[in-house]
């Protein structure tokens, strides 16, 4: 029991267990709640439940939940200091889509704003540009190829 | 015309074959690769293969089309929008093909496809037009000369122009130059043409537009208006009929003008005549779009009448059944475009699997989509996957009833625009009518979105966690704590 990381879409909360039995929630079977919270009044439903991942609906908005509780916010902390290890500047595909023409090569400097690679999806282009000035070490990507969204396609040195 | 051939893929192929049907037309699809699994090439009577998943190597290939028609024997082509729907060539080769081009002629197509050539069109024809020069100009000191005339801020604009590419505001003469030269070279690289032109850049501005309506026996009538002026990227996101600004005068006067500029091109079918109006309610000539518009349901619905339906016979040579005087507006129409794009995220492109894609139903709403659950949103065409419409006698009740087709509008596996819409359905500028085409820039951020969901989400991380800690006494023990949640259900 006690505290709990729940990340709602992408917004970390922070749960504690004692607070959870305040909250004016009746049940309303089939995994439905009316609650009322400052006079408002919602109503929720949990539509998918595997374990600490589950989808609930408010007030017809659907929110993606992830839970941990204090051993799974341990292993996660550690996680990230492994990842700290990788590089910030690696470039990311900041959308899904197609390498239309990539404008750098390996070995090459380039300075901030230089362009970089540009994407295309739907009719959109995105050109990226450099967010700081670098030394390109490896080009994971060649034109024509599908990339999903923040998948690393220049590796900086 | 007993076959026609959809020229197009998605929403709208499936849109203009069910009218098709209903007029007992047999259809034929055109379909590339990705798209085998497409509800409009399951809906089709005949379906043809045309190639790769890139559009310029299906969807784009003129002879293609025209040699499908020829194979299934289609008399009439329907182009949708986008793709060929505007190519004034297109429309040439169908007809020399001896097939029925369902759209204008080509001579409107090209003139009202070049901003500076349809502006010369209807200048006999007193509509109102943006001050500004209405040539080309690349001269840096008349560029200068004029904008001192017109006044600054002024906007610069690309003559082959669309979707804001190429499109300067400048705000003082100092920056006149170097802001020239940038419209002029973005022009050039997007569209391989480098004119430009210069008007007077309208402050808060509205984009409203007419459909209009024309046979080929002198017949001209316009179906009043659509307001389209919530916009991301130069983009429509959300459309609605009437208007909640137009007074019956100044509609009568903006619609007696769309129908001066579809004489001046002696426009044939289903067209729009786009215009800007300001703050205070002068309008302004912006273009004429030649085609079936995206947004044209919210139209169908204050009017009764099925433009596809009108278009086909206006191809086939009728007349029009109805004069000016019997088209009223009833009710209120709305329009949200459902693009696959994260509105969190600028609105960029977001691709996947539709894994869940329930649609909403009810009196009121119409889904025109051309997507199934489990199937994939292709990254090579258009991102919008559906448009959701509703209807109510009240603007009020076409909103509420908005709000609440998407609740019941269920989409996982993309990211869509209906959050968005959801949002602007509920924000006191667009209720009270009230806003112009920076809506988004004005009111849109992740930030301000994220600060009206606080409540909820900690609605739904308390409710996931509560259900989570029961789902685990469930499987540890048996469940003989006492809760302090209530039951209505004892």
């Amino acid at each position: 029991m006690g505290h709990y990381l729940v990340t709602v879409s992408d917004t970390p909360i922070e749960v504690n267990t004692d607070t959870l039995d305040q909250l004016d929630a009746i049940s309303q079977g089939n995994n439905s709640y009316h609650v009322i919270a400052d006079q408002k009044a919602y109503r929720a439903k949990v539509l998918d439940a595997k374990g600490k991942q589950l989808s609930v609906n408010v007030n017809g908005n659907l929110y993606e939940v992830t839970i941990a509780d204090a051993n799974d916010q341990m292993v996660k902390a550690m996680g990230l200091l492994e990842a700290s290890a990788q590089k910030i500047n690696d470039v990311q595909a900041p959308m899904p889509g197609l390498i239309v023409s990539i404008k750098v090569s390996p070995g090459q400097t380039n300075a901030k704003d230089d362009k970089l690679i540009e994407l295309s999806a739907m009719k959109m282009e995105n050109l990226n540009h450099a967010a700081g000035e670098g030394v390109v070490k490896s080009i994971h990507v060649k034109e024509g190829d599908a990339v999903d969204k923040g998948q690393v396609i220049i590796e900086m040195e | 015309m007993r076959k026609i051939l959809v020229a197009n893929r998605g929403e709208i192929a499936l849109r203009i074959m069910r009218t098709a049907r209903k007029m007992g037309i047999q259809t034929v699809a055109v379909y590339s690769d990705v798209d085998r699994h497409a509800p409009h090439v399951k809906f089709a009577d005949e379906a043809v293969h045309i190639g790769p998943a890139p559009s310029s190597e299906s969807y784009l290939v003129m002879d293609k089309i025209i040699q499908a028609a020829k194979d299934t024997g289609a008399e009439g082509i329907h182009p949708g929008y986008g793709f060929l729907s505007e190519n004034g060539e297109f429309a040439q080769k169908v007809t020399r093909s001896d097939i029925t081009f369902i759209g204008p002629r080509p001579h409107a197509i090209e003139v009202m496809g070049n901003k500076l050539a349809a502006k010369e069109a209807v200048k006999a024809y007193d509509i109102p037009m943006v001050p500004g020069v209405d040539k080309a100009i690349s001269d840096v000191t008349l560029a200068q000369k004029i904008a001192d005339e017109i006044g600054y801020p002024i906007l610069i604009k690309a003559a082959a122009g669309g979707g804001g590419k190429g499109m300067r505001i400048v705000d003082q003469s100092a920056s006149l130059k170097e802001q020239m030269e940038r419209a002029i070279s973005e022009a050039q690289s997007a569209f391989g043409d480098g004119s430009v032109f210069i008007e007077k850049y309208v402050g808060s501005p509205r984009h409203i537009e007419i459909q209009v309506l024309a046979d080929t026996h002198g017949n001209v009538v316009y179906l009043f208006e659509r307001e389209c002026s919530v916009q991301r990227r130069h983009q429509k996101v959300v459309e609605e009929a009437p208007s909640a600004v137009l007074t019956p005068e100044i509609r009568k006067n903006m619609g007696e003008a769309a129908v001066r500029v579809a004489e001046a091109c002696d426009y044939v079918g289903a067209g729009t005549v786009e215009f800007l109006l300001d703050e205070n309610k002068n309008f302004y000539f912006l273009e004429m779009n030649t085609r079936l518009q995206v947004e044209h349901p919210v139209s169908e619905l204050i009017t009764g009448i099925d433009l596809v339906e009108q278009q086909i016979k206006v191809a086939r040579g009728e007349k029009l059944s109805f004069t000016q005087e019997d088209l009223k507006i009833q009710g209120h129409a709305l329009e949200i475009r459902v693009y696959a794009e994260d509105p969190m995220e600028d609105f960029l492109p977001s691709i996947g699997t539709l894994s869940t894609y329930k649609r909403p139903e009810g009196e009121g709403i119409r889904l025109d989509d051309g997507f199934e659950e489990g199937m994939e949103v292709p990254i090579y065409y258009d991102p919008m996957i559906a448009k959701l419409i509703t209807y109510g006698a009240s603007r009020d009740e076409a909103i509420q009833k908005m709000i609440s087709a998407i609740d019941n509008y269920h989409i996982e596996g993309i990211e869509t625009t209906l959050s968005f819409g959801k949002y602007v359905c509920q924000h006191p500028a667009f209720i009270s009518g009230d806003f112009d085409t920076h809506f988004v820039k004005k009111y849109w951020s992740k930030e301000i979105y994220d600060e009206g969901l606080k409540a909820e989400k900690q609605i739904a991380a308390r409710i996931a966690l509560h259900h989570y800690l029961e789902s685990q006494k469930k499987v540890v023990v048996a469940n003989t704590l006492e809760s302090n949640w209530k039951t209505n259900r004892s």
